[in-house]
């Protein structure tokens, strides 16, 4: 039970990243390799903000940093190379993720990083296990941030356009919707979310400024595993990716952990690149 | 490129060219300080990976960051090795290069069915993965590494001094260079850039692409591996940190500063990379503090990465290139040679009468049946775009395939080359079924074709793309294609005057130096055309040829498929063009919504009600119709 709970709190962490992914992909169709340096930027972002600011207002920020940092990307390193091959697209988001990772890291140095829980007190205990209540306030956000954005999708104007955006890029060009308004929504509610649900979880463990590839790597699977294309798939794709993480690194080695969440990687894209769900993601890039 | 042209020799030209490559790095090796020759053998062994890089990512548009992983296999292998098992250093090195080369094979084949940014995750991964592996086990040294491993034994002559890696290092980087140049050239390398161009063409030319891309994989692994080896006993000292995501960025730094298409890029990108690196050290000190260097230079680098992408995404080899054509312009006056069509003799563009003259110049009699399908039926979902057509193509016959748009003609030819696996139904090929083949099988059995747009390749001239089609009429492997052995020499003669004869006979003579994909359509169309026909099939498969040409240009392409129905090939072809079609086809066979609608003589088609009313869209009084025998597009 505790692994479940554990697991829970770290899933709907890789989940909120898998998200930022699909977002990004379904709407640009690009897989934008700074996702999770975005997202360690949102939470110095908190960080910075919670020394003058109540914790839930610095996660706030923490959402805002991630939203700006990934907006100016777009607009900085992307736009200009719009008429370029998705792999000339896809070097970029490396080289700026590197770039977030060693500018956080000149700012802040290497060193771990903290700051207070929403609601202090101690863990609740269910069934057995513990959870902190920071851990309820971090799975609440995603899945808030989940619900807000599957409303958006589904429910609004805007929304609509930029799923049609997604399905034909020149058609809703012709009927009047902007290619670089609507990436730049994409890059921005995929910034938001990465970086408030990061920042919501530094309280219960802490942030380092090399965290961004790994982060980035596991949200990944979460988006392989919802199809990079359904983003409640994403969310149970993230738990599934962390239930392994913790199962591994209690039963097995912590120190293996990562290494076979990699390869599950990599024998996931082979074996299954649709994930859970029907479609093949993979053809479409 | 002309380079891609120039058929493959071994001349004096490439003795000059050793000679020089050794004499420069003999006159580097000799003139630096240890420091300096410690660095430029550091380079040699970037530049190496690099090379790999340019092999899988430049060559056959592959993006790999998997040399992290290989890089560490050689330097670990190595190491273990002899150290460990007291193994001599370059049986060591050649058995590390082997594991990478076996361990790289099997998992391409796997690995290389992902693409784009899916294929770059999944190496990213891998590279992770080898970093964390090496840096928890305990046979490895873990984190803090292992040393002990003694300089490379060259036969009883130590590699100790930094100007021996230099001049060890250098040497390999050349050879490598010169075998991924001769590589670019031969019947290999040709095939590469296909499929980085186009993978349906390539693959409808006979290209096996997974087999294509696993070998070059394997070559790029083996590289990575012996700069693994070549770094450890440099070193004599590994630990992980070398072998993780950050040599694998640094090497995509490279291929990006340098440019990807060209070993040269690799070459020219790892040296400017050392020298920024430098100008880092010597500068960003001052400026932040000797404790924020590493960061620093971290930060600079990806900046330098976007920033080089965003003004030149070709790199500096691109720019290079761009400067040297702008200096020979400059010097030489404009010696572009002016393409001068032939001129045409034929002056009649009149399909009726040019059919007639065609008929004179020979009969056209159809033999046995070439290839034959039964029920093919194709659904997409809930719709079904080819529904139960049975078809038979004779040798030397002109079958055209015609049908209002969506009919399903495109589909059927699909089905038919291996392009598009059917939902139901069977064909033919001979006496071989051909049905579950994929598209380079299925070319292996004499069946050539055509795209509707045109499907040409990236930065290759019309030569060189012609001369992908004849990729089954060689055999000469990717080794064979980097170090040309005699008989692989004569191949590609033997190819080149294949290929030139096809060019003659289309008329394309005159382009064969220019980029493919800057000529006009209805060229690119032919050059299609020559890329199918160079192959010698026994049956072509047009799409919509006639896109894009001109009268006179139809009426000659008409007149080819005449010709080629009496040379005793099966033609098969698929047009709009309603007077193309009835001038050049022996039989007509209609398609309307997804059925056959009709099969027949040109005249029994155009009489046809039911052929009218599909065109028309309306059912008109019978008299009428049959009276208007003009089927008009």
């Amino acid at each position: 039970m505790q692994s479940v709970l554990t697991a829970l709190a770290l899933g709907a962490l890789y989940g909120a990243l898998g998200i930022g992914f699909v977002i990004v992909h379904r709407l640009t169709g690009m897989v934008n390799f700074a996702m999770g340096d975005i997202a360690v930027a949102g939470a110095f972002g908190a960080v910075v903000a919670s020394s003058v600011l109540p914790p839930l207002a610095a996660i706030g920020v923490g959402a805002l940093t991630g939203a700006v940092v990934s907006v100016l990307m777009y607009h900085l390193a992307i736009h200009p190379l719009r008429h370029q091959s998705l792999m000339v697209q896809t070097i970029v988001t490396l080289g700026v993720g590197i770039a977030i990772r060693s500018a956080i890291q000149l700012i802040f140095g290497t060193g771990p990083r903290q700051f207070e829980p929403i609601t202090s007190g101690s863990s609740l205990t269910i069934l057995g296990g513990s959870i902190p209540l920071q851990s309820l306030w971090l799975v609440g956000l995603t899945v808030v941030g989940y619900l807000g954005l599957a409303f958006f999708f589904d429910r609004t104007l805007s929304g609509k356009a930029l799923s049609a955006f997604s399905v034909n890029a020149y058609a809703a060009g012709v009927v009047g919707i902007s290619l670089t308004v609507m990436a730049t929504i994409a890059f921005a509610l995929s910034g938001a979310i990465a970086g408030g649900v990061l920042a919501a979880q530094v309280p219960t463990s802490f942030i380092t400024a090399g965290a961004g590839l790994a982060l980035g790597l596991k949200g990944f699977i979460a988006a392989i595993l919802g199809g990079f294309e359904k983003l409640g798939l994403t969310l149970v794709g993230g738990f599934i990716v962390a239930l392994v993480e913790v199962l591994v690194a209690r039963n097995v080695s912590a120190a293996q952990a990562s290494t076979i969440v990699f390869l599950l990687l990599i024998v996931l894209l082979v074996v299954r690149p649709q994930g859970l769900t029907r479609k093949v993601a993979a053809d479409r890039v | 490129m002309s380079e891609l042209r120039s058929p493959l020799t071994l001349s004096w030209r490439h003795g000059v060219a050793a000679a020089v490559w050794i004499g420069i790095v003999l006159l580097f090796a000799g003139l630096a300080n240890a420091y300096y020759a410690g660095l430029g053998a550091t380079v040699g062994i970037l530049a190496l990976l690099a090379l790999g890089m340019v092999l899988v990512t430049g060559y056959a548009g592959q993006f790999s960051l998997a040399v992290g992983a290989f890089y560490g296999i050689g330097a670990y292998g190595s190491t273990l090795l002899t150290v460990k098992y007291g193994w001599y250093g370059l049986v060591a090195l050649v058995l590390a290069a082997t594991v990478a080369g076996v361990l790289g094979y099997a998992i391409a084949r796997p690995l290389f069915r992902l693409r784009g940014h899916f294929l770059a995750m999944a190496t990213l991964a891998l590279t992770e993965v080898f970093y964390l592996s090496v840096n928890n086990a305990g046979f490895t040294g873990g984190s803090t590494g292992m040393g002990g491993i003694q300089p490379l034994d060259l036969f009883g002559f130590s590699l100790s001094s930094s100007a021996s890696h230099v001049v060890v290092n250098w040497v390999v980087v050349g050879l490598v260079v010169w075998g991924i140049l001769t590589l670019r050239k031969g019947r290999e390398g040709r095939a590469l850039l296909a499929i980085r161009g186009h993978e349906a063409a390539a693959a409808a030319a006979g290209v096996n692409i997974p087999s294509a891309k696993a070998r070059v994989f394997t070559a790029s692994a083996v590289i990575s591996a012996v700069a693994g080896s070549l770094y450890a006993h440099q070193y004599l000292y590994v630990n992980p940190p070398p072998f993780g995501l950050q040599t694998a960025i640094d090497v995509l730094m490279i291929a990006v500063l340098g440019g990807m298409r060209s070993p040269w890029g690799a070459v020219i990108g790892a040296i400017a990379l050392e020298v920024i690196y430098q100008g880092i050290e010597a500068i960003l000190p001052g400026l932040l503090g000797t404790g924020a260097v590493g960061a620093g230079q971290q930060l600079i680098i990806g900046l330098l990465l976007v920033v080089i992408l965003v003004v030149r995404p070709d790199g500096i080899a691109g720019a290079l290139g761009d400067l040297i054509g702008f200096v020979r312009r400059r010097l030489g006056g404009d010696r572009a040679p002016e393409a001068v069509a032939p001129t045409t003799t034929q002056t009649s563009t009149d399909m009726r009468a040019l059919r007639r003259q065609e008929d004179e110049a020979g009969p056209v009699s159809p033999g046995s049946v070439v290839l034959s399908a039964r029920g093919l039926l194709k659904r997409y979902g809930g719709v079904t775009a080819v529904d139960d057509v049975d078809l038979d193509i004779h040798e030397g016959e002109v079958l055209a395939v015609i049908g209002p748009n969506g009919a399903g003609k495109s589909t059927l030819v699909n089905m038919l080359s291996g392009n598009t696996p059917p939902t139901a139904g069977t064909v033919t090929i001979g006496n071989v079924e051909t049905t579950s083949m994929r598209a380079h099988e299925v070319a292996r059995h004499r069946l050539s074709r055509t795209f509707q747009t045109p499907c040409l390749f990236e930065g290759m001239d019309v030569a060189a793309t012609v001369k992908v089609g004849a990729h089954l009429r060689g055999n000469v492997g990717m080794l064979r294609s980097s170090i040309p052995t005699p008989a692989a020499v004569r191949e590609e003669r033997r190819l080149a005057d294949e290929t030139q004869a096809v060019l003659t006979r289309l008329d394309l003579a005159h382009l064969a130096d220019r980029d493919a994909k800057n000529l006009s359509l209805g060229q690119q169309k032919i050059v299609e055309v020559a890329r199918a026909l160079v192959g010698q099939p026994r049956l072509i498969l047009l799409d919509e040829p006639c896109a894009g040409l001109n009268k006179a240009e139809k009426a000659s392409l008409m007149q080819l498929l005449r010709a080629l129905g009496r040379e005793g090939l099966a033609v098969l072809v698929i047009e709009h063009d309603m007077e193309f079609v009835m001038a050049s086809a022996d039989r007509v066979h209609v398609l309307n919504f997804g059925k056959t609608l009709r099969v027949g003589t040109p005249d029994e088609v155009q009489n046809d009600h039911a052929v009218i009313d599909a065109y028309l869209g309306v059912a008109t009084d019978a008299d009428e119709a049959a009276e208007s025998v003009e089927v008009t597009h």
